[in-house]
């Protein structure tokens, strides 16, 4: 049975470091589902330059919760068993959305009709509404009704029948229907909604029903994950697709599977866990492998991560210091001679100590671009040709400054400088078409010629 | 026990002695102290816009509270400051990080922030209450945090309290210029060679000393509301900012020691009490402030059309007399057709000249004294005088003066009036020919 060698865990069975299935099924699903719909909702929100809403619609809804089960304890005291659990639920849900509407009034009226700046309305009425909330859980709890600690930590652990995961799995089908039938009109209203509305869409309807999607998602995550790691599983996931990706359709998809990947992978760390004496809860678990991923992909992500554009950044680094080594030794030959230089002389005009360009001379002798005579260093052929592309800009660029912009001849050298390394091919044929090929650039010089070395 | 008997005792509790009485007190102390400071150093942040910020800082403080407890191994306060002070910074570095590196936007990146740095902290707390039975027989309270519960503040939270105000205070009071400017014109406190970052970090130090201070009291989530909330009242109710600071301190501290006492009462929540209660003045304020309430503003609108009609009462009756017409008794029926209006509309507007001091309605005549005469007179001269700038000025065709000067007219004062007749060179008639009534010198009649 025990396929993990002893001299590690001794005493540990691999059954202990998987899921128990006949205990975890159901809080497994449950944290799916929900980190599933959070994640197809966030990133909508996240898109929409609204990530906060989720913040919001947490921390608003809790009075809306607390006031619908305790409301549903005095409706429904006496018929409990006839209604059961679902019209519990139906209270809830009605009281969780009337609150979220409400807040979002309130605080739309609290910066439209006063000097209150909406950030402050923001954070005013989020806490305040929490505030209430928490009191009528009080009154919830006093009649022991009600868990208070399942606000912060969740209740994945308590889940234990398909009954209780019924809501959420509802809650997410529709979701999923949601996006699939409206993935048209989501998409364009996220963008430009002036646009939808000249197309007919409905985005007021669209809007609408997001948001109470959101409202209905926030409800049923409340079980699973609590009031305020709803918004991990809102943001998080969202937030890194959207740092991989920024095409809307894939950022979607990724943040649904960031969701889903949190609460798996963030439920077996639960396990695992376990086996070496940390135990957790299990949703603050899921929301912490959330970060732990977006914390990832803000590192490692291809497109935007600090590793990418720290490469990114060297990578430029590198061919400007190329570039300037061998358009030091162009212009020191004058553009024609194939004479040699030493490193000292080369670096000398452009300011580097000697030792700077050591790299870039590596990088251009392997590319035969220099040609190597004792101590001293030349162009090759290949060489010339590529410095030629670039002292033609930078000329060009000069002439064009001069000309075009009204620069006087002594103060355009310096910017030349700079936009030379950044030049594309396209831009410097309008700037040839512009000034009609010039031979000369304004200091005298010969412009090289497009087809490479000149004279 | 009655409302009126929890009252009675909780009054007596303060005067009492034992250690329940010393209890009521610290957290009243407690209390009071953190809805001041909070208050204070709040003014600035709704000002400099960082209240989603002081709130994320709120949130963001849970697990240095809880790596504060692991580490010290007990509750002790100076060590769950120094955890909270250490993950508030850290966040505040995230959140910067996060926006200046990556494509996501400050709202997205807050939000980030607040709630991995929540799930990590209750990630550690949940950890601590099922952890062996050396951490959570010590744990049992560490949950206060979550809510705040001022009846564990002992003396030595209410040390750390006291001199963190007094921090605060100081500061704010050293800095006082140079943080107003940094926030109302940042381009300003440059030029002075300041930078507004270097007051931006010494408002996210406070921040973060004065949320960690106030923990035990409000608990993690609502601790921003105390920020935020007493604040945007008084920024309702004052435009002076030393003002707005000091009731802003006040109502904080009146929250606090209201929401001690609502507790007691109703046993509600400290935390939530004082929250509800600074919103309930929010509200009072931005429905009754004088300058700045809904209800202030809506009583100054209704002020301003009732003059607005009782103006253009004046005006009419000044055209009517314009024509020969007498000035100080105009027949209601005259005005309705000068107005173009029905004599019955006509006859409900004139009532409402009553108490003007500019004249009444009178047996179906509308009677103006002297003063109603003059301030016809100074209207008309305004409008036609208007009417020849925007002519002259302005270059607008001579059709098209009159609804501009309809509306400026009952908003021109003396001062503007003698510029424009400086600027006009006392012009005789207006674009239509019309003569322009003389001003206070000359005669009134037309």
């Amino acid at each position: 049975m025990s396929c993990l060698p002893p001299r590690f865990w001794p005493g540990l069975a691999a059954t202990e470091l998987w899921f128990d299935w006949e205990i975890d099924t159901w809080p497994l699903l449950m944290a799916l589902l929900v980190a599933m719909s959070c994640g197809l909702l966030g990133a909508v929100f996240l898109v929409r330059r609204t990530a906060l809403l989720g913040d919001a619609v947490s921390h608003s809804v809790l009075p809306g919760i607390a006031g619908g089960l305790l409301l549903a304890g005095i409706v429904l005291e006496n018929n409990d068993h006839v209604f059961g659990a679902s019209a519990t639920m139906l209270f809830v849900l009605g009281g969780a959305l009337a609150a979220g509407l409400a807040s979002t009034m309130l605080i739309e009226a609290l910066h439209k009709y006063s000097r209150i700046k909406p950030d402050t309305a923001l954070g005013a009425v989020f806490p305040a509404f929490f505030a209430v909330g928490v009191i009528l859980i009080r009154l919830a709890a006093r009649d022991a009704h009600f868990d208070q600690d399942c606000v912060f930590y969740g209740s994945l652990e308590v889940i234990g029948e398909l009954n209780q995961v019924i809501p959420t799995l509802a809650c997410s089908i529709l979701v999923v229907i949601f996006f699939l039938c409206f993935y048209k009109e989501i998409l364009i209203s996220s963008f430009d909604s002036q646009f939808a509305g000249t197309l007919g869409l409905p985005v007021g309807l669209v809007n609408l029903l997001l948001t109470s999607l959101l409202a209905l998602a926030v409800v049923v995550a409340f079980e699973a994950v609590g009031a305020i790691l709803v918004i991990a599983l809102l943001i998080i996931p969202a937030a890194t697709a959207q740092l991989i990706s920024s095409r809307f359709d894939r950022v979607l998809l990724l943040s649904a599977l960031f969701g889903l990947s949190a609460a798996f992978f963030g439920s077996w760390m639960t396990v695992l866990l376990e086996v070496v004496g940390f135990e957790t809860a299990r949703a603050p678990t899921v929301a912490v492998f959330a970060g732990l991923q977006f914390l990832l992909a803000l590192v490692f992500s291809p497109a935007q991560g600090l590793l990418a554009q720290a490469w990114r950044k060297r990578a430029l680094e590198s061919r400007i210091l190329e570039e300037n080594l061998l358009g030091s030794i162009y212009r020191l030959s004058g553009g024609v001679s194939s004479q040699g230089f030493r490193l000292k002389e080369i670096a000398a005009p452009l300011g580097y100590p000697p030792g700077k360009l050591g790299g870039a001379l590596r990088r251009c002798r392997a590319r035969g671009e220099l040609d190597v005579d004792r101590e001293t260093f030349s162009l090759s052929a290949r060489g010339r040709e590529r410095i030629a592309g670039i002292i033609r800009g930078h000329r060009l660029w000069e002439s064009y400054m001069i000309h075009e912009m009204g620069a006087a001849s002594d103060h355009v050298h310096d910017a030349a400088d700079y936009i030379e390394h950044h030049l594309q091919p396209g831009l410097v044929k309008e700037l040839e078409e512009l000034l009609g090929n010039p031979d000369l650039d304004p200091h005298g010089s010969e412009i090289p010629g497009a087809e490479g070395a000149g004279a | 026990m009655s409302f009126a008997e929890l009252t009675g005792e909780f009054f007596l509790s303060l005067l009492g002695q034992g250690d329940a009485a010393q209890a009521t007190i610290n957290a009243i102390l407690g209390a009071c102290l953190a809805g001041l400071t909070c208050g204070a150093l709040g003014s600035f942040i709704i000002l400099r816009r960082m209240s989603l910020f002081a709130d994320m800082l709120g949130h963001a403080v849970l697990p240095g509270v809880a790596v504060g407890f692991i580490l010290a191994g007990s509750k002790s306060t100076p060590a769950l400051l120094l955890g909270s002070l250490a993950a508030g910074l850290l966040a505040a570095a995230l959140t910067r990080a996060i926006t200046s590196y990556s494509p996501i936007k400050d709202d997205a990146s807050l939000g980030i922030t607040l709630s991995l740095f929540y799930a990590i902290g209750i990630w550690l707390l949940s950890w601590i209450t099922r952890a062996g039975p050396e951490l959570s027989s010590q744990s049992s309270g560490l949950n206060h945090y979550l809510f705040g519960n001022p009846a564990i503040i002992q003396t030595v939270d209410l040390v750390f309290l006291v001199s963190a105000a007094v921090v605060v205070l100081a500061l704010l009071r050293l800095f006082f210029k140079e943080l107003t400017a940094s926030i109302f014109d940042p381009a300003f406190t440059v030029s002075i060679g300041l930078s507004p970052r270097i007051f931006d970090g010494l408002l996210l130090v406070l921040l973060t000393l004065v949320i960690v201070v106030s923990l035990k009291i409000l608990g993690v989530i609502l601790v921003a509301a105390l920020l935020v909330i007493p604040p945007a009242t008084a920024y309702l109710l004052t435009d002076r900012l030393g003002r707005m600071i000091a009731l802003s301190a006040f109502l904080g501290a009146l929250s606090g020691f209201g929401g001690v006492y609502l507790d007691f009462v109703f046993g509600i929540g400290v935390g939530p009490a004082i929250v509800c209660l600074a919103f309930l003045w929010l509200m009072t304020a931005f429905l009754a402030s004088p300058h700045h309430g809904v209800l202030g503003r809506y009583l100054l609108q209704k002020k301003l059309e009732l003059k607005t009609l009782r103006e253009n009462l004046l005006t009419s009756a000044w055209r009517i007399g314009e024509r020969g017409g007498e000035l100080t008794a105009i027949p209601i029926g005259e005005l309705a057709s000068e107005r173009g209006e029905e004599p019955s509309a006509t006859r409900v507007l004139a009532r409402r000249m009553n108490g003007s001091g500019w004249g009444r309605f009178e047996k179906d005549l509308l009677v103006l004294n002297s003063a109603g005469q003059e301030r016809a007179c100074a209207l008309m001269r305004g409008h036609r005088l208007w009417e020849i700038f925007l002519q002259r000025e302005a270059s607008l065709a001579p059709d098209h003066v009159h609804a501009g000067a309809e509306e400026i007219e009952h908003f021109l004062d003396s001062e503007t009036l003698l510029e424009l007749e400086a600027l006009l060179d006392n012009p005789e008639t207006d674009p239509h020919g019309k003569t322009i009534p003389p001003g206070h010198s000359k005669g009134r009649t037309p």
